[in-house]
């Protein structure tokens, strides 16, 4: 085949990104090697080519992510990257969410933080460095591994290495577009789904990807820790990394929760989806690691353990990459996901960390001597253990439980008839485990505070911590009944929960006052621990007491066997509803950009019906970029205090939601033709359905008037054009009450428009007819046309009208006169019964003699001039007319067409309450300042050591 | 053995017998020929049948959705559920349906769609064609 030489396309930038990709994919190595050597040969000299390895490495990372940036911010949809996730309209600042929203995008921000992480303890300058930042160049390489996009072996052998960002359009598919060397003045890309064009998109990504790469950071550590024999000070160092890594990663899901809450109408802020899940499981794992290290730090027992938990948190993490985007999970999850090709690349990724840490671990084994000392029971390393073990026994649950689609597809490699299984009910059957993990969480957070560090002397310390508990107890017990009782419980084991987070509440909140003294090194766990016992309560609240304001009893058919809740309920349009103590009114609508707008009134009433509070909400459809079709709905919430109202829109008419479907619609209307005359009524029967039977309604219609203004919504009146209204009133025989609707028809040019205008309240579509254009427009041969002469300030009467000719005006303009070069063109301006003006045009161009006819819309006369008679002595002009007169009794007769249109103005709206949800945001977050407060101590107590 | 090293193995066995045992919690894709027999939910993957009437009328009942669906095996059964109808429904490739059979009907109580991806290969949208 030819080569085609193809016009606008910029290959270099692609070739220098995908340079860089390889640059940075070699200096990655050659950081790890170096950093390596001066590890192991403790050279010192190493260390500058290892510190400008992992430079350049960076510096790589970030050329990569600036080129794409700039391929999608210049548009250039030759490239694969840029035509698939950006548009011409997509605003700039959607361009970050563009960028990571594709897989190649979102690993390079992975890569971004390990690179500036990364940087951070190259600048630090410690004695950690080598290892630490060996171990990270190797995840670096791997990573970079993944963006290679390179082919390797031979024939049929031949294996795909990454996926390269810069790969080009044509490159990727093979379609008759590309043999036009100039296809690209002819393609758009693809743009950003409109569910991802929000500001969540914007800041989720980059948080939870700085947590994914943070966890990175203690997994490098304990690598580095293992391998250099620095036990100790690993323990030391490691800490307060791992604890950002938890704060970080922790708010990372807690904005992907608020995310789906907000934005998303999932109805929910969690739903054990396996992406949910799968962030989760880390999280826990290094939590439970944060414990184990402070346990190890105050006892020096446990070390193996804090070394096995990081690791296993940092293979998570990876398995959950390659458990996301494998798509191995397929239907399974709402997320929508789309394969990289790289499943047995990551697999290679993960059991090259899973079997080179067991290496080491093996290697270290006698490092770490079996401790044959009885536990203490009584100490709190012991029950703080436990609880760690609490935390993995969560995540061993959730991973393998999360993991079912993955055992499917290996129990049916080794048995082709195996037939995999599903969960049933997700959150059902997370909620039934998870519970009481919550419980034992709660009660062990709350019981360990109170215990003491190698307790040895329990029997003396035995009256104080009797009194603690008392009083933990007691609080736990009185604030358990009482909002209980607020609550309504459906099973024991919600009573259960709900008492072990308020005792974690309690305790933590008497260790924190009256035991510790608000010390600053006891405040972080406390607020942890009672930020997680306050998010339960809050979820429990939420998620128990939630019921539906939109649920109407008397809508339900019994259709359904089984008794369901009515989730939803339709509105009309400025038709008030009553439900669950609330009246509702969806009271109008409009757009802002692509955005659909809805405002539904809500009004709460008292028991006599009183409205006591009134609130709007606001919840939108989203259409697509050409506003064409609704992409999604997306939800408005009312926060209060004290509960939130949750409202989104389940279902607008087929008709508003997409436009073919509307024009579908409008094509299958069947309209009966009426004539429509002045003082002479025309009738329109419908038959309409009333529950089982259909009953004929009989509307009355009369022409009012002829506006020549139209006043319709649509109409925006434009130059050179015909338009006209009739204003008709329609009245309801049946229920005796009358409307005006004033459809409307426009001549542009060759084209025809009619504003049809849909009576909602009777389900009645009316439109004018073309022909109906007559009206305006006289054709020329129905006129008869008599001729006559004017003189000047001659006054003639014509079918009972005086017409005077007062003389020309010069510099005529009108809609059909166009001027040319050379024109002697005038106005001849007459007077019609003494006061209007109407003003032919005649134009002498060249040889020709041209004529321009005026119309008087008041009385209906035509003036056309024929030509102009010299008096022999050149001094007096007379000016031969043609004039007509419109018939207009004809002209008056009006047709229009009358359909019967089911009505559009409703949604279909739910709406859920949720009380206490704020419970769970204010506990999320006071856990995550916690945690963070967790991480200043301990840098502060590194410094001072 | 420590306490602790026993605790440890009891909850990584509880673990994996807790997941081990929870069978009924889980169960294969079944068909509409198999759920008519079972007494309790399942889930079936299906088609819909696009040639049959997709039916929700809000003015009716918004709570009322049904349509008709072919499972794997070709059978063709019509399916209830009690809400709106999803945006985009026609379009959607398969649905995994949660429910039960009711005499001749699968009332649905949860479903999933999963719609195809909006960027497929064999597509490329040349320009002003949209309008």
């Amino acid at each position: 085949m030819q080569e085609i030489q193809y016009i606008g396309e910029h290959l270099l930038i692609g070739q220098f990104g995908h340079l860089s990709v390889i640059i940075g994919f070699v200096f990655s190595l050659l950081a790890a090697y170096a950093y390596f050597k001066q590890v192991n040969n403790k050279e010192q000299s190493w260390n500058k080519l290892a510190r400008i390895s992992f430079a350049l490495h960076s510096v790589m990372v970030f050329v990569v992510m600036a080129l794409l940036f700039y391929i999608m911010i210049e548009r250039y949809y030759e490239y694969n990257y840029a035509f698939k996730n950006v548009n011409d309209d997509l605003p700039f600042r959607y361009i970050f969410s563009a960028f990571w929203a594709d897989q190649e995008g979102s690993f390079l921000l992975w890569m971004f933080w390990h690179a500036v992480l990364g940087l951070i303890i190259l600048f630090q300058r410690g004695k950690w460095e080598a290892p630490v930042l060996s171990v990270l160049s190797i995840v670096q390489f791997f990573m970079f591994s993944m963006l290679m996009g390179v082919y390797i072996g031979f024939g049929e052998f031949s294996f795909k290495l990454g996926s390269n960002p810069f790969i080009l359009l044509r490159e990727t598919m093979n379609a008759p577009i590309f043999s036009n060397a100039d296809y690209l003045s002819l393609i758009e890309g693809n743009g950003l789904n409109p569910l991802l064009q929000n500001y969540w998109m914007t800041i989720h990504p980059p948080v939870t990807f700085l947590g994914f790469a943070s966890l990175t950071i203690p997994f490098a550590f304990a690598i580095a820790g293992l391998w250099t024999r620095e036990h100790k000070e690993f323990l030391r160092y490691v800490i307060s990394w791992a604890t950002f890594s938890g704060g970080i990663l922790g708010t990372g899901i807690l904005m992907g929760g608020a995310w789906a809450y907000e934005a998303l109408s999932f109805g929910g802020y969690w739903a054990w989806d396996p992406v949910e899940n799968m962030s989760l499981v880390p999280w826990l794992m290094l939590v439970a690691g944060v414990h184990i290290n402070l346990i190890a730090r105050k006892t020096g027992k446990s070390i193996k353990s804090v070394y096995a938990f990081y690791v296993i948190a940092f293979i998570l993490i990876t398995y959950s990459t390659f458990l996301t985007r494998s798509g191995i999970l397929g239907e399974t999850s709402v997320h929508a996901f789309t394969t990289m090709g790289l499943e047995n690349q990551m697999l290679i990724m993960i059991l090259f960390f899973i079997f080179g840490s067991l290496w080491l671990f093996r290697l270290r084994k006698k490092d770490f001597a079996t401790d044959k000392t009885e536990d203490n029971l009584s100490a709190r390393e012991f029950w703080m253990f436990v609880g760690a073990l609490v935390l993995a026994f969560s995540a061993l649950m959730i991973t393998l439980s999360t993991s079912l689609p993955v055992y499917n597809k290996i129990r049916a490699i080794f048995q082709p008839s195996f037939i995999g299984s599903v969960i049933d009910d997700p959150v059902d059957y997370y909620n039934k485990y998870q519970l009481w993990v919550a419980v034992f969480i709660g009660i062990l957070s709350g019981v360990g505070q109170y215990l003491r560090w190698k307790e040895s002397r329990f029997e003396k310390y035995l009256k104080k911590f009797s009194v603690s508990m008392g009083i933990s107890i007691a609080g736990a017990t009185i604030l358990t009944i009482l909002f209980g009782s607020w609550m309504d419980m459906h099973a024991w084991q919600y009573w259960v929960l709900l008492f072990a987070s308020f005792y974690t509440v309690s305790a933590n909140l008497d260790y924190m006052i009256r035991l510790s003294k608000l010390n600053p090194r006891a405040v972080a766990s406390s607020l942890s621990h009672l930020g997680f016992g306050i998010m339960v309560i809050g979820s429990l609240a939420s998620g128990l007491n939630k019921f539906h304001i939109s649920s109407n009893p008397f809508a339900q058919r019994g259709l359904l066997s089984e008794e369901r809740l009515a989730k939803n309920v339709m509105l009309f349009k400025n038709m008030p509803m009553f439900m669950s103590g609330y009246k509702v009114t969806y009271a109008d609508d409009y757009f802002e950009g692509n955005n659909r707008i809805y405002d539904i009134k809500f009004e709460q009433l008292d028991s006599m019906g009183q409205p006591v509070d009134s609130f709007t909400l606001h919840p939108t459809a989203l259409y697509n970029n050409t506003i064409t079709k609704v992409a999604a709905f997306n939800p408005s919430t009312l926060h209060t205090l004290s509960k939130d109202i949750f409202t989104y829109i389940a279902s607008i008419p087929q008709i508003e939601a997409d436009m073919e479907i509307a024009r579908q619609k409008e094509d299958s209307l069947e309209y009966v033709a009426l004539d429509l005359m002045e003082n002479a009524p025309a009738f329109f029967r419908d038959t309409v359905v009333v529950g089982d039977s259909t009953v004929i309604r009989t509307y009355e219609l009369n022409l009012l008037q002829v506006l020549n203004e139209p006043t319709h919504a649509d109409y925006v009146a434009q130059e050179n054009e015909i338009s006209f209204s009739p204003r008709i009133s329609v009245f309801d025989t049946y229920y005796d009450s009358t409307y005006i609707v004033e459809p409307t028809v426009t001549l542009r040019g060759q084209a025809v428009y009619s504003y049809n205008v849909h009576l909602q309240d009777l389900s009645l579509k009316f439109k004018v007819e073309e022909e109906a254009l007559k009206y305006a427009f006289v054709m020329e041969e129905d006129l008869d046309y008599k001729t006559y002469e004017f003189g000047k300030d001659e006054v003639l009467e014509i079918n009972g009208h005086t017409i005077q000719f007062t003389g020309f005006i010069p510099n005529p303009k009108s809609v059909d006169y166009v001027p040319e070069e050379g024109d002697e063109a005038l106005w001849a301006r007459f007077l019609v019964d003494n006061k209007q003006e109407v003003k032919p045009i005649v134009c002498i161009r060249g040889n020709n003699f041209l004529t321009y006819k005026a119309i008087d819309k008041g009385t209906g006369l035509h003036l056309k001039p024929l030509r102009i008679n010299l008096s022999e002595d050149g001094k007096d002009a007379k000016l031969l007319m043609s004039i007509a007169m419109e018939d207009k009794a004809e002209a008056m007769n009006i047709p229009i067409g009358v359909a019967h249109a089911p009505r559009t103005d409703f949604v279909v709206l739910e709406s859920i309450v949720f009380p206490g949800i704020n419970l769970f945001w204010v506990g999320s977050i006071v856990m995550l300042i916690g945690l963070f407060i967790g991480v200043w101590n301990h840098r502060l107590r590194k410094q001072v050591s | 053995m420590t306490k602790i090293q026993i605790i440890s193995v009891f909850i990584i066995g509880l673990a994996i017998a807790l997941i081990a045992f929870s069978g009924k919690d889980y169960s294969s894709y079944s068909t509409f020929q198999k759920a008519s027999e079972a007494e309790r939910k399942v889930k079936v993957a299906v088609e819909l049948a696009l040639e049959e009437e997709i039916y929700y009328e809000p003015m009716e009942d918004p709570n009322l959705f049904s349509f008709f669906a072919v499972d794997e095996n070709g059978d063709k059964m019509k399916v209830l559920y009690a809400g709106a109808k999803p945006q985009d429904f026609e379009r959607s490739e398969s649905i995994v349906l949660t429910g039960k059979v009711n005499g001749e009907v699968f009332e649905a109580s949860d479903m999933l769609l999963k719609c195809p991806s909006k960027y497929t290969d064999e597509e490329i949208k040349i320009k002003g064609e949209q309008s």
